[in-house]
């Protein structure tokens, strides 16, 4: 085999989000889908490269895998009216959208899980964020635990609540010591840390 | 002597022209930075790589493309009224975004993905890590009322998101896009990268969120917003994406990987966990060094690769089919098949599939290509990005805030736009289909069989 065919990561990102929206049945919207991505590529060393963006760690590769999962009509991708405005950082008015398997999608999880191993194993893992209560949370809560656990993670040393928010602050996200608190003590009780691997 | 001309505060600014701002004027110091060797380096490396065997005019650089990055990011600062050390840093950061390319842009960046563990933006990356170590840039920025090399190398890395500078230089609608479509249109001779620049930049302004500071626009650019968000759609597809020009980028690719895999070139400089230590021979690259080193190395089919690029005699295309429900029915090899885009995950597949059809057609498989075209992602990511509909703020006449495609009547966001159709697989190969219907049939029988088996 040549230096060019080491294969770098584990999991095409379009099976990532196949198997997590067959795990959960419904993803509410491209914000959850990217955390609940995020808490999963860290806990499974899944490699997808995350960067930060305007609501906390986002990959443009999951993105694109989303998009043509939809394309291919694996992956429906149900717009929901304007009217129904949900939490949104940068507070300019979006289109919110629902995302859950086709009929074609569920049959293609079936084979795919029957050859990737990463299928069962990501089906565990949130299994142990919806025990953790992390899954239930909204889209901003979730955008929250992600952007502190980035933050974490990339330092990579102790840090405490005030240190947080200003690097928070540094990267154009709000964040307060309070709520970080708040945050940090959820995911502590919520067993948040040996699911997300975040020390506290 | 260079023309100058007085700028704010008895400033003496130096006047140059670019063919497609006009007159661009540069402070002392940016003058100063465009002399130093590593923005010297940019003269050689072009910003469409190959393009020229498509469009012949394509010849125009990442040199002036960064001085043209720069004078915009200036008109855009200057839009949101921002001044001083932080205008500074911001053209600063637009004139070097560029500097850590390897050469051939894009064709060198996904060289580099595929030798790196680093994802996103890999030349970005090494563009940040040059601002903080090379000497004559750190003695430009960190002297002399510069605005410091961690402003600037910070904006690059887009460390702060909360700053406006960071979306002028690396945004959904930012320097280097407004630039590069109109500058790639103008020199390649085609329309569909004009739009009205003036229209957009009057319209910025700049918000407060909960998260600080964002850039926006008023309702009254929407409309040249949608003709930049379809501007970029039509130079992907009519010059990104032009069949020759990804064929030659797929050849050149080729041809270096197989240069770095025999040791003709080393595979520090294009690693880019590696390549800091040795900066200086990364940067001795560009367009001409880097061919001289394959065509005067020891690897055959390296060399032959860029034989075929210098006399533009190209591996003809012995398959080509649509990666679609048409032509793959069973979704499972659909999935497979296109999941052959990500040349990361799937080497190992693309190779076997290479010299499966060698064996059959009894060719060497190092002059076996396979290649896989999107619209929406070409497998070589020209200019980077796309422009995400969803990210680009509006401001309406009323005071209400809305996200670009919920206000536009024609672009409605990524979804809305899903082109799954237009994902191509071709092959190159050495074979002579045009002269021989048989070799052509053959070919086709062939890699029929293979993807058929292909789950």
């Amino acid at each position: 085999m040549s230096k060019s065919e080491k294969v770098a990561r584990r999991i095409d990102p379009r099976d990532l989000v196949l198997a997590i929206v067959a795990a959960r049945g419904t993803v509410p919207g491209r914000t959850v889908l990217q955390k609940i991505s995020y808490f999963l590529n860290n806990a499974l060393d899944l490699e997808i490269g995350f960067k930060p963006y305007f609501y906390g760690p986002y990959s443009e590769e999951l993105a694109v895998a989303t998009d043509s999962l939809v394309g291919y009509g694996f992956l429906e991708e149900e717009s929901l009216p304007l009217s129904v405005v949900k939490e949104d950082e940068s507070d300019f008015d979006s289109r919110q959208y629902k995302y859950s398997l086709t009929a074609r999608g569920k049959k293609l999880v079936e084979i795919r899980k029957e050859k990737i191993a990463e299928y069962k194993l990501i089906g565990e893992k949130i299994s142990d964020l919806k025990k953790s209560g992390l899954d239930l949370q909204s889209a901003s809560f979730l955008a929250a635990v992600a952007k502190i656990t980035f933050i974490v993670m990339r330092e990579n040393r102790r840090l405490g609540r005030n240190e947080i928010s200003a690097i928070a602050g540094d990267l154009g996200w709000k964040l307060s010591p309070q709520q970080i608190e708040q945050l940090l003590k959820f995911l502590t009780v919520a067993n948040g840390p040996k699911a997300l691997k975040v020390s506290t | 002597m260079a023309k100058t001309v007085q700028g704010e505060k008895g400033s003496i600014l130096e006047e140059l022209r670019d063919p497609v701002h006009g007159l661009v004027y540069l402070s002392k110091h940016e003058k100063k930075a465009i002399d130093t060797a590593v923005m010297q380096r940019l003269r050689c490396i072009r910003q469409l790589a190959f393009t020229h065997l498509a469009y012949p005019g394509a010849l125009h650089t990442r040199f002036d493309h960064s001085i043209g990055t720069c004078h915009l990011a200036g008109r855009m600062a200057d839009q949101v009224l921002m001044r001083g050390q932080k205008r500074k840093a911001v053209r600063f950061a637009a004139l070097f975004h560029d500097v850590g390319h390897a050469p051939f842009s894009h064709v060198g960046e996904a060289v580099m993905r595929r030798y790196s563990k680093a994802t996103g933006s890999i030349h970005e990356k090494v563009s940040s890590t040059i601002i903080r170590e090379d000497d004559q840039i750190n003695r430009l920025l960190d002297g002399d009322n510069g605005p410091g090399v961690d402003a600037v190398a910070s904006i690059v890395e887009q460390r702060n998101l909360g700053f406006v500078g960071t979306w002028i230089v690396s945004g959904p609608v930012d320097a280097d896009k407004l630039d590069y479509l109109i500058r790639d249109s103008y020199f390649t001779g085609v329309k569909y990268g004009i739009y009205d620049l003036d229209k957009v930049i009057n319209e910025m302004v700049k918000v407060k969120t909960k998260a600080e500071h964002r850039l926006a626009f008023r309702e009254g650019g929407i409309y040249a917003i949608e003709q930049l968000v379809l501007a970029k759609f039509h130079m992907t597809t009519q010059v990104y994406c032009h069949k020759v020009r990804a064929k030659s980028d797929a050849i050149a690719f080729r041809g270096i990987c197989l240069a770095i895999d025999d040791g003709v070139i080393k595979e520090r400089l294009f690693c880019y966990e590696k390549v800091e230590p040795h900066l200086r021979e990364f940067l001795a690259l560009n367009d001409d060094s880097l061919s001289r080193l394959i065509l005067d190395g020891e690897n055959e089919y390296a060399r032959r690769m860029f034989i075929f690029l210098r006399d533009r005699t190209l591996l003809p295309t012995v398959y080509a089919a649509g990666v679609d429900k048409e032509r793959f029915p069973d979704d499972s090899q659909l999935m497979s098949v296109s999941g052959l885009q990500d040349d990361v995950i799937m080497r190992r597949d693309i190779s076997k599939i290479e010299r499966d059809f060698a064996e059959e057609m009894d060719l060497d498989p190092n002059m076996v290509i396979l290649d896989i075209q999107s619209v929406k992602s070409p497998s070589f990511s020209p200019p980077e990005g796309q422009i995400a509909a969803e990210d680009i703020l509006i401001l309406t006449d009323d005071g209400n805030r809305k996200k670009f495609h919920t206000v536009s009547q024609i672009i409605k966001g990524s979804a809305g736009t899903n082109e799954q159709s237009k994902v191509k697989l071709l092959l190159y190969a050495p074979l002579k289909v045009k002269e021989d219907k048989k070799v052509q049939e053959k070919s086709n029988v062939v890699m029929d069989s293979i993807l058929d088996g292909f789950k």
